[in-house]
């Protein structure tokens, strides 16, 4: 086979989703490929910033999950200080990091990757978004959307200062308190963001999962895959967003690891293909063995689904329920790439359920929102759960607190990997004899959408809007067709 | 080499008088010289001083009269605190501080001068020229002049009963300025009217070619967010510039080249060797860098990292009107997208958010002392700044006085000092300079103090041009100079 990777300088377009696949003599898959041809320059141009400046810079990364890059970034700076903050402090940073755990995953639901289960792969391109979700789950239901989003959104603005980039933590707390208006207004929005996630669930079973074809593309082979799975996990081993270690399972579901964000680097590693800027992490424990799956691999999955097989169990009670329902269907560890969307849908769930149960903390008005640094800045790792997977940000300072070293390991590379896998096996599914439709590119889209790609993450792009080019090359490395949708 | 350019800056009083009799004296020394008289070296703003280099000086030397002798009292110090700053906001651009000198001549040191000047003079020769103006910043490096519409601009009001179509687009940007749009919830509706949004690539499926194939000024108005980073994106500007009969840059990075223009402290090679080289976890050092390698295998195949610095949209396209923030406010977007498309608007041009500082918004306003004093600089990350004073007050940069105000309650909401990511105000070119001068001002001591003072302001370029590197005099950093 010839490995002849190019970029071809006609589709080189940000954000976009590039597919490259080899055909060997037969017009059959030989390879597969997806490729970001984009970089971040954040780790060097943070250099000579000051830390303490880092939750804001790195909000920057990306407009979509700010929140997750904000809190990744105070927590190592939480290391950086060796300070750790009042748990009023945590409190508050948790329930914003739940209010937007919620809203992610249920914007992701209705306006980006949804559609693919409600609708199905078939549903022609002009239908598959959120409008024709609506059109199929019913009309009213778009207001509910709008309504939800906005009440989740005001309230994260009303406490990390802006909605859309926040600017509230820093080494050691978050700047202010909450006020009482602002903890009145959170009860008595809480159950209402619980109403929408658990209504949401059910829309979820009427649409798809009564849905034949969801079913049998939850078993199709080119959707499964068999890999570990990684997501932090509290002290009694319940799935956790903001605080937690990271416990990661073999794919019949052992616990082979555990660690603290301190120790990532004896337990990660990134490789690096020269066809994509895209870096790889791999468990150390496994060495890196290309791209393949099954226990052996080093390769791991991370997100909801990963999230849910690595817990124990969920953090709040209807969550919990919800997630037995799923592994009851699916078997646990779940390894069906579809099943994504089924568990952010619960991980929405136990984010408003959360909301709740913080909201109605006895302490939640605490003023003491901060405890300062007292110690020189050296070296950090802080680490979350993005919405789309285990975040890491890693800082060295000098003792002035100007950073000397900054390493982000963000959620969609984990899955880098994987993504990888399902693409090769799709496309293997699909094409045949050197043919490739329309079809086929649903199911190639669909397999990666799956994971919620952050591409505003990796490369600027918007996870919904994945604008893909597909091109064919026979072994001789020369272009035989090229499929292209988007802008 | 042709001779090193210094343009001098020379106090009235003394330094002036000295370069007068050094001549009158027949003293040798160069006269690739441009001196330009000022009353007081405090006069000399930053924004003038990198002007100069942007015009094409290999070398700024700014004299005045010796401390304590200051015909304004103490007009020398200020220009001292300031040459701090700015010379170490200098040396982050990659411009030698042997470039920028401030030197201390009294009216009879002719000698002296003259002397400063030979030195000088041998030292930037030794430096090579600077070429500050040659770092790709300026309009002529790009492949064309900004497109210009093909009409004047009539508004993007309704025509002829059809609804006006509206475009939204991206460029390198963080999808925050989509969610500004997204968070308008159920005031988009209203806010967007009777416009049709027919090219969308969050929510709307529609090829590049759908644009192409539309005659020139069809879009009443495109919204074009993001810096330019990509030859790719300059293509996008140009193209939707040529179908819009307005084109509206909107947010920080589109305005002012915001987060993005960051990169414009590193240079591509040295982006890879962070990501390949450096990184902590690799699994090691030598494997492979993928631009490098692309490259080889794939012909003219480079990778999409083409203009050598993150640009503004205003130099790539002509642009119509501003809507600024990071992401824009609600507020302020609400408003700006009503006043576009129902034609209600100020001349071409404008920044559509208010025009007053972000300081008269603030709550924090009545805590400022009518003379601001600053002896000691507190470092955010180990203080609790007071949540009823002005933050300068405490000595903690906030860019209010520089930003326009729109975002509240925004950061200052939060306690939080402003970074600003709402823009220069009215007249304004470069808001960092003028920020960076005004805290300069502020500082208190005698000239080893100033110097100690601003030197904990440890990173002027990312506290004074956080959002507005790449709209800046200076634009970013160069090569080794």
């Amino acid at each position: 086979m010839s490995r002849r990777i190019t970029i071809d300088p006609v589709t080189r377009l940000e954000g976009h989703g590039k597919v490259e696949v080899i055909l060997d003599e037969r017009g059959d898959v030989a390879e597969a490929w997806l490729q970001v041809p984009e970089l971040r320059g954040f780790e060097r141009f943070c250099l000579g910033r000051p830390a303490v400046e880092m939750p804001r810079i790195t909000a920057h990364v990306c407009g979509v999950c700010p929140a997750a890059h904000h809190i990744a970034s105070a927590r190592a700076l939480d290391a950086v200080y060796r300070v750790e903050p009042p748990e009023s402090a945590h409190r508050i940073r948790e329930l914003y990091y739940d209010l937007f755990l919620f809203e992610d995953h249920a914007l992701h639901f209705y306006y980006l990757g949804g559609p693919d289960v409600v609708l199905g792969t078939r549903a022609e391109p002009a239908r598959r978004n959120v409008f024709g979700v609506m059109d199929k789950l019913g009309r009213d239901l778009g207001r509910r959307v709008v309504e939800a989003r906005k009440l989740a959104r005001d309230l994260m603005g009303s406490i990390a200062g802006r909605a859309a980039h926040p600017v509230f933590a820093l080494p050691g707390g978050v700047s202010r308190p909450l006020g009482p208006d602002q903890v009145a207004r959170l009860r008595e929005v809480a159950p209402k963001l619980v109403d929408f996630a658990a209504f949401t669930l059910d829309a979820f079973a009427g649409g798809a999962l009564r849905s034949s074809e969801y079913l049998e593309m939850l078993s199709r082979p080119a959707f499964r895959l068999d890999h570990h799975s990684m997501g932090l996990v509290d002290a009694e081993g319940r799935l956790a967003f903001y605080r937690g270690t990271a416990r990661v399972v073999d794919p019949a579901g052992r616990e082979k690891l555990r660690f603290g964000p301190e120790s990532y680097l004896e337990h990660i590693a990134e490789h690096v293909e020269p066809w994509t800027y895209v870096k790889f992490p791999y468990l150390r424990s496994h060495g890196w063995r290309g791209f393949e799956e099954g226990p052996e691999s080093g390769l791991y999955r991370v997100g909801p689904l990963a999230r849910l097989n690595a817990a124990e169990r969920m953090a709040s009670p209807r969550a919990e329920a919800e997630a037995q329902r799923m592994f009851a269907a699916l078997g646990k560890p779940a390894h069906q790439t579809l099943a994504f969307h089924w568990a952010r849908l619960v991980e929405a769930l136990q984010a408003a359920e959360e909301v709740e149960r913080l909201a109605h903390h006895p302490d939640l008005l605490d003023p003491d929102v901060r405890r300062l640094p007292a110690e020189k800045p050296t070296e950090g790792v802080g680490m979350v759960e993005a919405p789309r997977g285990t975040l890491l940000h890693h800082y060295r300072t000098d003792e002035r607190g100007l950073l000397t070293m900054v390493n982000l390991v963000v959620a969609s590379q984990h899955n880098a990997g994987p993504v990888q896998i399902s693409i090769r096996k799709a496309a293997r599914e699909v094409i045949h004899g050197g043919q490739v439709d329309e079809g086929a590119l649903n199911v190639l889209e669909t397999a990666f959408r799956a994971y919620d790609p952050c591409n505003a993450c990796a490369s600027h792009s918007l996870p919904g809007e994945m604008p893909m080019e597909v091109t064919l090359r026979g072994p001789d490395g020369e272009v035989r067709n090229i499929l292209a949708r988007g802008t | 080499m042709a001779e090193p350019r210094i343009v001098a800056f020379l106090c009235h009083w003394c330094a002036y008088a000295a370069a007068d009799q050094a001549g009158r004296s027949r003293l040798g020394y160069p006269h690739s010289l441009l001196p330009v008289r000022v009353m007081c070296t405090g006069r000399v703003e930053p924004a003038v001083v990198l002007r100069a280099f942007r015009e094409g000086a290999d070398g700024v030397l700014v004299a005045g009269c010796h401390p304590g002798s200051c015909h304004y009292v103490d007009g020398n110090l200020r220009a001292a605190a300031r040459h701090a700053l700015l010379r170490r906001t200098l040396e982050q651009l990659g411009v030698s501080e042997r470039r920028f000198r401030l030197e201390w001549i009294g009216g009879s040191e002719a000698e002296r001068f003259a002397a400063v000047v030979r030195e000088m003079t041998e030292s930037l020769r030794a430096l090579g020229p600077l070429r500050l103006s040659a770092r790709g910043l300026d309009e002529a490096e790009l492949r064309s002049s900004a497109g210009r519409p093909p009409e004047p601009a009539p508004g993007a009001g309704p025509e002829d009963g059809a609804r006006p179509k509206v475009a939204f687009y991206w460029n390198a940007s963080c999808g925050g300025c989509e969610e500004a749009v997204l968070d308008l919830a159920e005031e988009l509706p209203s806010a967007l009217g009777r416009a049709e949004v027919v090219f969308w690539p969050l929510a709307l499926d529609a090829k590049r070619e759908s644009i192409e194939a539309l005659p020139d000024g069809a879009l009443a108005a495109t919204f074009l967010n993001g810096a330019v980073r990509l030859e790719e994106q300059e293509d996008w500007a140009r193209l939707l510039r040529r179908k819009s009969r307005l084109l509206v840059a909107f947010g920080a990075c589109a305005h002012t080249g915001g987060i993005v223009g960051l990169g414009n402290l590193a240079e591509r090679g040295e982006i890879l060797s962070t990501a390949y080289r450096e990184a902590p976890s690799l699994d090691g050092a030598d494997g492979p860098i993928p631009g490098e390698l692309a490259r080889v295998g794939g012909a003219d195949a480079t990778l999409p990292w083409l203009l050598p610095h993150a640009l503004p949209l205003s130099r790539v396209a002509e642009v119509d009107y501003t809507i600024p923030g990071c992401p824009p406010a609600p507020a302020v977007l609400a408003r700006a997208l009503r006043r576009i498309l129902s034609g209600d608007l100020p001349p071409r041009g404008a920044v559509l958010a208010p025009a007053e500082p972000l300081c008269q918004a603030c709550e924090r306003r009545g805590s400022r002392p009518v003379r601001l004093e600053l002896e000691a600089l507190p470092d955010l990350a180990t203080t609790a700044p007071d949540p009823g004073v002005c933050f300068l007050a405490q000595g903690m940069v906030c860019m209010g006085p520089a930003t326009r105000r729109g975002c509240e309650p925004g950061c200052l909401g939060a306690h939080m000092p402003c970074r600003g990511c709402g823009g220069p105000l009215e007249g304004v070119d470069d808001p960092g300079a003028a920020m960076l001068s005004a805290v300069a001002s502020l500082l208190r001591g005698d000239e080893g103090r100033l110097g100690e003072l601003s030197a904990q302001l440890a990173d002027p370029v990312g506290t004074f041009y956080r959002y507005g590197l790449a709209s800046g005099t200076a634009g970013g950093r160069g090569g080794k100079a």
